[in-house]
């Protein structure tokens, strides 16, 4: 596992020697099992950080949003009615961003530079793959920039679908819109990157730029 | 051919190339699209970048949380609102609401004078409330000669009458009510709608909270 270095021994056997679904472990954390609670957090932990810190631009800040995610989703389980567990957590992920928005309104935007470079979080692979290669470093950075610039709601579809590889059915139901409406915002959010990468035409790979 | 001179046309095929990367587009559409992309350069320049786009977020490598966010401890839980209290809110909302519209009520003179005071008062005020009410009727008799009069003196009937017909809209029987004036109406209407904002509002700020 290439991430061991960043989770405990013992959160790890949390992780793996046991595999209940979300639903048995919800109903246990609703009655008060802790342990229970700390397995879904385990299993959900990287998805909604990576979200918060995609969405944010910023590490300090996407750790903090996580963390109140899970608090705040310990404190309203008992109104989980059901569905998707991820999309839920995500949705509180997602209304949590927007309250550090609210927050930071007025002081200096997120998207600056510095917060990106100086405060970069440890990354996944130690051995990347040629694609992932290709998208370190300053193009990736780029296509942060890029997602930082997207109105919010349009930043946090195309973040769910495209980063984190949800369906339309689960982002939707986490963001609270219809597929419909999702659909027409990612392809609108969609065409907006691709319209601010190729003003940075010299970091694309040769086939973007082919183009 | 004719396509090309049709942006109308292009920008509608646009909107689907990011569906159509995804799967997400019924037969027909894929048909129509994979059609004109065969025939448009632009808009199949278009559709590589926008699937160059999406193959570079795929392959953004996934930042790590440096700690993990279990709870160490059982966290500090807001206490469930005790029912009471819910009968509380519910209670002042109702009584807020009920004055705001006996305001507005008084103001368009729907209600007479006699009602107001009636639902609440104990026994203790009944013959404070009585008294009260017993001296607008006073005032209300001696106001409003035309219909004794009217009795005594058969000679001032028709104008009597006329009077009578004038004053029907505004005042029934023997009670005072105050004239309806456009301020009075534009008044109740501006209470009537701060009642019904503030109704929304709290049905916003609950839907927000249960969405947390």
């Amino acid at each position: 596992m290439a991430a061991s270095g960043y989770i405990s021994p013992v959160d790890e056997s949390l992780e793996f020697t046991s595999d209940p679904p979300d639903a048995s472990l919800v109903a246990r954390a609703q009655e008060g099992d802790m342990h229970a609670f700390n397995q879904l957090v385990q299993r959900y932990q990287r998805q909604v950080y990576y979200v918060a810190f995609r969405m944010l631009g910023d590490s300090h800040l996407a750790e903090d949003v996580a963390q109140e995610t899970f608090l705040r989703a310990y404190r309203g389980l008992s109104r989980f009615r059901g569905g998707s567990l991820k999309a839920w957590l995500l949705r509180i992920a997602s209304n949590a961003c927007h309250d550090v928005f609210r927050s930071r309104r007025g002081r200096q935007d997120l998207s600056l530079d510095s917060l990106m470079e100086e405060r970069e979080a440890p990354w996944a692979s130690p051995d990347p793959s040629p694609e992932e290669e290709a998208v370190s470093g300053e193009l990736g950075r780029e296509i942060q920039r890029g997602l930082l610039a997207l109105p919010r709601d349009q930043r946090m579809v195309l973040i769910l679908v495209d980063v984190e590889g949800m369906s339309y059915e689960e982002a939707a139901e986490a963001v609270g819109i219809p597929p419909g409406t999702l659909r027409s915002r990612l392809s609108r959010a969609r065409a907006k990157l691709r319209d601010h990468l190729l003003q940075k035409r010299e970091l694309l790979p040769p086939s973007f730029r082919h183009q | 051919m004719f396509e090309r001179f049709s942006p109308g046309r292009h920008r509608r095929f646009r909107a689907l190339l990011s569906p159509y990367l995804d799967g997400r587009l019924d037969d027909v559409q894929v048909r129509r699209l994979e059609q004109h992309l065969r025939t448009c350069a632009p808009c199949q320049g278009e559709m590589q970048t926008l699937r160059d786009t999406v193959g570079l977020l795929r392959s953004l490598p996934r930042a790590l949380p440096r700690r993990s966010f279990t709870l160490a401890e059982r966290p500090a839980v807001l206490p469930p609102t005790p029912a009471y209290l819910w009968g509380m809110r519910a209670a002042t909302s109702v009584a807020a609401i009920a004055l705001m519209l006996l305001f507005a009520g008084d103001f368009l003179g729907t209600f007479s004078r006699e009602a107001a005071p009636a639902p609440d008062s104990g026994p203790a005020t009944a013959q404070e409330a009585k008294s009260a009410l017993a001296e607008p009727q006073e005032g209300a008799k001696t106001q409003e000669p035309p219909s004794a009069m009217a009795a005594e003196d058969p000679s001032t009937q028709i104008e009597d009458e006329a009077f009578a017909q004038a004053a029907a809209p505004g005042a029934t029987d023997e009670e005072d009510v105050l004239p309806t004036t456009a301020l009075e109406v534009a008044l109740g209407g501006l209470l009537a709608a701060l009642a019904l904002i503030t109704l929304f509002a709290t049905r916003r700020l609950r839907r927000r909270r249960a969405m947390l």
